[in-house]
């Protein structure tokens, strides 16, 4: 790789060809202030339409400032990052952007998270002078996502995560100067429109623009009322991540985490990866069932099997490609599967009726809000999961608590729904679903032992990866992919008839739950993410138990109450079907 | 081909269509089959021929009489007593405004007489839906001769020539031809940027409309050149005319194998396809206008990478103004010493410009780089009109910047325009007079820039919205002055930092007009007048008690009734309810009233 | 609309289609050209002066002159009619009378062509 030779602040350095000013500073610590550039290198995110000019430095022979995420480093190139000509652009700069910025930072949501508010502090902008006409407000509501359009600063980076990374295609600039919003098609409410609620657009957006919608109010009144029995789950990604806000980033924070919601009033602390481990015993015994199936010369057994815990890629397919959806495993996500079980089968064993009991899901995604919501997850109007908040809501509950979190103690999970195995802390990363769900087949189909437990050809950043395990003498052919850009593309490998997979793994966020809508903001720190991957498998490495088959609470819960795998029961409770949700355009009547 | 006389050329151009030219034309054709000189004289419509402003413009082949302003129910007569009698009709002729005595012809018009016709050398002389006159005047000769050279010779010519892009940028036009041609790909194309923009430019359209074949044989020498095979031509929708010209052109190119495979026998093959703008200037920007062809959102991006190394659809494209393509044709032909021996040092040739503001003669003339300002306006334009004083002139559109009396003595080419503060652009010349506010003018230029802005990056979709509410506060008369600093901050930051050359540019007005005109502005911020008489905020009709006769004529004009008094006693205007209409001062016998 | 094939094909396309150009292209240069104006006063006229407009430019053609014919208003003379006058590029223009067709070809061959001085009107 040829290297380039240049000067910033000063400074001598050297790069790779291809580096852009930006990354060059910071290889040796000089932060040149960003707003729209990001660059999630492997996780396969990067927005750099140069658009924000809050990077714009001096070059030696260049007439105007140049914006430094889209200048290449050159030989010889001399840079200054803070010449005086240089602030007062940027603070110039910043100012514009406050002027058509409400001012309302100490009651938004994202105070103290947001990326402009960091701006302002640094860049030291005193005053707002530009008063003039501002973007009119644009508020729409959805379950998972909220948008608060005047807050936009034009970043444009979810809209090229939502085109260009998840390929989903619901955000675009619209209109044009100073009235151009981001915004969906004819500005319909997100609800109607393609989206699938990944969040990634959540995840990237450095104002309150995009957020989640907040459920913490229902939270703590479920906790405030007497007459309420409110339990809790925890999703494998929330664990490695809630500790960002608490100086443990990208730590796995588990004990703490069950003691900080003991605290916040639970009465019940359970684990996801409970269910995370039943979601396994499900879907891979469905998966045994079409191999059979197929191998037996069947050509009606559908695969590949595709797995179903991520509903961002459940509405991908229900709504891009509805003709797939038949492929798509009937196990409920561990989510639902925990809802199920709690209501219908701790609720009585409680002694209370189910409307009593509070599920609380803390997850690291906002697509779960929408998945809690479905019609078809609710019984008599009773939903099964009743409210999902995310990392980010919990690390806020938990300053509202009082709680200096690094300094809890460690506890654990309460019973029956409390423990897991290794192979369900993996669900949170890409990857690990298929792995955990290779485990348990691989016994139970070759009725032989696991001559390994890691399976390290599953694992890896790579957008589409394929490996094949061998069962005993049957290859296993498997694709995974992670981002829904992906996901298409492997999704279009299949329609071509150009692979031949047993079994599919997708999740909708780059990188896994670990990257998802609801986790602690990256801010574009891929390491982070790598971080949270690997203290998850750390767990995974941790634990006695590894293969989901061998939780004996697992095994208990069959053997009282659900009987066996995609037996009656388990499919009334703990499978689900899919709907055709393609969003219908109505054709513009003919003009005569 | 019949064998005519003479012929009477109609401009058909779009100016002079508005105008019934069409009309004009037949009526001429009937006339003619009534006198029985059909078959002596031929009619033919032909491109602009640039003295817009009096159209539509009726010449007389071949004695060169210059009709102007003329109507279809003049064409009897023009029949009649000239065709006929060899009587030019007098009343028709264009009056000189410095004689004020008629002009007998074109070739004695001091319009034309500075001017030096190459992009627009076939506009108004032949009839550009007719590929044979086309190709009488050597046309698709260049094409010929290209063919039989290798493309590195005849990039050298061009090169050698010192043609620079004509559509504002300036850059050698030879060397981006070259650079496209060395960058390696299996697939290239190359465009022809035909989205004239600039508010009150049509130099693009009238050869469009006038010499349509000279772009299409321009775009295949540089395909042939370039290595592209394929050719577009990106045309705003607002020029219906010059596409349906275009389009018939490209037809009968196809037709006659000028385009299409192996052309002329040889081994080259190129063709040409059209695609429309929507209504945005900024798609003139190279990178936009890419997008946008390519079903994009027409946004500018970053640039490098530059076009000519990956642009359209991610191939080398090679992207030239409609003018530039103009000038390809004669270079070959004539030889690029030729053409280097025309215009400056380092601008050569020559350039169309727009010349429209408060001149006499308002239109379209092409004048050798190196003509200065001075003979410009006052030699082709005729001077300021009713006898007004000379202020300034607008160069450059809304990129550009104004140069005033002390400048007039500059001759024209790219880098002196820039040296005095301004641009040469596509070609746009606005000439203003002492009653034109230069702080209007300059809100103006940015009311347009802030309508065309992308909104892509923020220094453009917030800061010039916010530098034209300044100025909207200061022509309202709100200004402080503090504003004056604002402006020239934002302005600078602006420059130095936006995206792309619209951004960059938008300031240029304000930033001349406060170097230029320091005084006007102050007297708007600190003083709150105007001193042109033109922001209506600033200026109030006041009736001289002195001269009043209390006649009440003004009073009864007045539309909202804002005049009062008592008869044979001075009358006094209600502040207030004062609309500015002027009625008041226009009517007023005794000249009681003036403007403060 | 035949297809142009070769370069030489383009040239002699050009040939032919140039002479229907040469009116309009002489008249883009009228100092470089010999002039001649017919005039066209009702004397003239009677006298048949409106042929004599072909008749020069057909004169011309044939004999491979390049020159510009004009009908003009009235150049007096009208005893003399058809009265014609014929500049020579830098030189001051002459008035010749009673032009016939067989004159006219008099005046393109000595006049125009050999630079005769030719016996005109003479004017005080």
């Amino acid at each position: 790789m040829e290297k380039i030779r240049l000067t910033i602040d000063n400074r001598p350095l050297e790069v790779d060809k291809g580096t852009n000013l930006v990354e060059a500073a910071a290889t040796i610590g000089i932060r040149i202030p960003t707003l729209c550039y990001l660059n999630l290198h492997e996780f396969g995110c990067k927005n750099d339409p140069g658009v924000c000019r809050i990077c714009v430095v001096e070059v030696e022979g260049r007439k105007n400032l140049a914006p430094a995420c889209k200048t290449l480093c050159t030989e010889g190139m001399v840079v200054r990052t803070h010449t005086p000509r240089v602030i007062n652009a940027r603070q110039t700069i910043l100012e514009l952007i406050l002027s058509d910025h409400p001012n309302e930072c100490l009651t938004c949501s994202k105070n103290g998270y947001c990326s402009l508010q960091t701006m302002a502090k640094d860049l030291g902008v005193r005053e707002a002078k530009y008063k003039g006409e501002t973007t009119k407000p644009l508020q729409d509501l959805s379950p998972s996502v909220v948008r608060n359009m005047e807050k936009c600063i034009l970043c444009r980076r979810c809209e090229t995560v939502c085109n260009q990374m998840q390929t989903v295609g619901a955000l675009s600039v619209v209109g044009r100067g100073f009235t151009s919003v981001l915004c969906t098609a004819f500005n319909d409410p997100i609800l109607s429109s393609n989206c699938v609620n990944c969040g990634q657009c959540v995840a990237v957006c450095p104002t309150n623009a995009l957020s989640e919608n907040s459920n913490i109010k229902e939270v703590l009144r479920a906790l405030a009322d007497p007459t309420k029995t409110v339990v809790v789950q925890t999703a494998p990604a929330v664990r490695v991540a809630l500790g960002q806000d608490f100086g443990l980033e990208g730590e796995s924070v588990t004990g703490k985490m069950a003691t900080a919601l003991r605290q916040l009033g639970f009465d019940y602390v359970f684990d996801t990866d409970f269910a995370a481990d039943l979601t396994i015993m499900e879907e891979g015994t469905e998966l045994l069932g079409r191999l059979e199936k197929h191998l037996a010369g069947n050509r009606q057994a559908r695969l590949p099997i595709m797995t179903s815990c991520c509903p961002g890629w459940v509405s991908f397919v229900e709504k891009h490609f509805p003709e797939l959806r038949e492929y798509l495993s009937t196990a409920k996500s561990p989510q639902q599967m925990f809802g199920a079980i709690a209501k219908n089968y701790l609720a009585p064993k409680l002694g209370i009726d189910r409307r009593h009991l509070i599920v609380v899901s803390v997850m690291p995604c906002v697509a779960k809000k929408s998945e809690a919501a479905r019609p078809e997850f609710s019984s008599e109007g009773d939903p099964d999961v009743n409210i999902s908040i995310t990392t980010r809501e919990l690390a806020h509950m938990i300053r509202y608590a009082n709680m200096d979190f690094d300094k809890l103690p460690e506890s654990d999970f309460d019973s029956p729904l409390g423990e897991s195995t290794g192979a369900s802390a993996i669900f949170g990363v890409t990857g690990g679903v298929i792995e955990a769900a290779v485990r348990t087949a691989y016994e139970v189909h070759t009725g032989k032992p696991l001559p390994r437990i890691d399976f390290t050809e599953l694992r890896g950043l790579e957008g589409v990866r394929s490996a094949t395990i061998d069962f005993d003498g049957t290859p296993i052919r498997i694709g995974i992919a992670h981002g829904l850009g992906n996901a298409r593309k492997l999704v279009e490998k299949i329609l071509a008839g150009e692979a031949d997979y047993h079994a599919v793994e997708v999740m909708a966020c780059p990188g896994g739950c670990i990257n998802g809508g609801g986790q602690p903001y990256h801010r574009g720190n891929a390491a982070l993410l790598k971080q949270r991957t690997a203290s998850l498998y750390a767990e995974d490495r941790s634990k006695p138990i590894r293969k989901s088959h061998e939780n004996p609470a697992i095994r208990q819960l069959y053997a009282e109450f659900l009987g066996k795998p995609c037996g009656e029961l388990s499919h009334r409770l703990l499978h689900t079907h899919y709907i055709d949700r393609k969003p219908v355009v109505e054709p513009i009547p003919n003009k005569k | 081909m019949a064998r005519f006389n003479n012929y009477i050329l109609v401009c058909g151009g779009t100016g002079c269509r508005a105008s019934h030219s069409e009309q004009i034309i037949e009526a001429l054709r009937k006339a003619l089959e009534e006198a029985g000189a059909a078959d002596q004289t031929q009619v033919i419509r032909t491109g602009c021929f640039g003295f817009c402003e009096q159209g539509p413009i009726v010449k007389m082949i071949p004695d060169n009489t210059f009709y102007v302003s003329v109507k279809p129910e003049d064409a009897p007569e023009i029949v009649r007593e000239h065709v006929v009698r060899g009587r030019k009709v007098e009343r028709l002729l264009y009056t000189a405004p410095d004689t004020g005595e008629h002009v007998p012809d074109s070739k004695h018009m001091k319009f034309y007489k500075p001017q030096m016709r190459i992009a627009l050398r076939n506009c108004g002389f032949i009839d550009p839906e007719n590929i044979g006159e086309y190709i009488a005047r050597d046309g698709y000769a260049a094409l010929s001769k290209t063919l039989q050279m290798k493309p590195e010779e005849v990039i050298q010519q061009i090169i050698d020539s010192g043609l620079r892009g004509r559509g504002g940028g300036g850059f050698p036009t030879g060397l981006k031809w070259q650079i496209t041609r060395n960058t390696p790909s299996e697939r290239k194309y190359v465009v022809c940027n035909a989205d004239e923009g600039d508010p009150g430019a049509f130099m693009d359209r009238s050869i469009l409309e006038g010499d349509p074949h000279s772009i299409v044989e321009a775009m295949a020498i540089n395909g042939y050149c370039t290595g592209a095979s394929h050719g577009l031509v990106y045309i705003r929708a607002e020029y219906p005319l010059a596409i349906e010209r275009l389009r018939k052109a490209i037809e009968q190119a196809r037709q006659y194998g000028l385009l299409g495979d192996h052309i002329l026998g040889s081994d080259f093959s190129f063709d040409i396809e059209l695609r429309y703008g929507a209504g945005a200037f900024v798609c003139g920007e190279e990178t936009a206008l890419i997008h946008s062809m390519e079903g994009r959102r027409g946004e500018p991006t970053v640039k490098p990478p530059y076009p000519s190394e990956s642009g359209y659809k991610g191939y080398p494209t090679n992207v030239n103004n409609v003018e530039t393509y103009a000038n390809i044709p004669p270079i070959l032909l004539n030889g690029a010493a030729w053409f280097a021996s025309i215009g400056t040092e380092r601008s050569k040739g020559t350039k169309v410009f727009a010349l429209a503001g408060k001149v006499n003669n308002v239109g379209l003339i092409e004048v050798p780089m190196g003509t200065t300002l001075r003979e410009v306006i006052f030699e082709i334009g005729g001077g300021i009109k009713n006898g007004k004083k000379f202020k300034a002139v607008q160069t450059g559109g809304p990129s550009g910047g104004c140069l005033t009396e002390k400048h007039l003595d500059t001759p024209i080419d790219y880098d002196n325009l820039l040296q005095c503060g301004s641009m040469m652009g596509s070609g746009g010349m606005i000439v203003m007079d002492e009653d034109d506010c230069m702080v209007s003018v300059a809100k103006f230029y940015l009311e347009f820039t802030v309508d065309e802005s992308c909104g892509k990056c923020t220094p453009c979709r917030i800061g010039n919205k916010r530098l034209l509410e300044i100025l909207e506060r200061i022509t309202r008369g709100q200004g402080r002055e503090e504003d004056l600093d604002e402006l020239r901050n934002l302005s600078s930051v602006i420059r130095d930092s936006s995206l792309c050359a619209l951004g960059q540019t938008a300031p240029n007005p304000v930033l001349s007009t406060m170097e230029n005109f320091w005084d006007e502005y102050v007297a708007h911020v600190r003083d709150h007048t105007c001193p042109a008489h033109r922001c209506r905020d600033l200026m109030s009709y006041v009736i001289d008690p002195r001269i009043c006769k209390g006649c009440s004529l003004c009073a009864r004009m007045c539309p909202p009734g804002a005049i009062s008094g008592i008869p044979k006693q001075p009358y006094a205007i209600d502040q207030s309810r004062c609309i500015k209409c002027g009625t008041c001062l226009e009517k007023c016998r005794f000249g009681a009233i003036s403007i403060q | 609309m035949e297809r142009i094939n070769t370069p030489e094909d383009l040239a002699r396309l050009r040939e032919r289609l140039c002479s229907e150009m040469e009116i309009r292209e002489n008249s883009n240069q009228p100092d470089r050209y010999p002039q001649i104006r017919i005039s066209m006063d009702d004397r003239s006229l009677a006298a048949g002066a409106d042929r004599l407009e072909s008749c020069f430019i057909d004169t011309l053609k044939e004999r491979g002159i390049r020159g510009i014919v004009t009908k003009t208003g009235d150049l007096g003379h009208h005893e003399q009619a058809p009265v014609v006058e014929i500049s020579l590029p830098g030189e001051p223009p002459a008035l010749y009378g009673k032009i016939t067709p067989q004159r006219a070809q008099e005046l393109v061959e000595r006049v125009i062509r050999r630079r005769e001085s030719v016996e005109g009107i003479v004017t005080e």
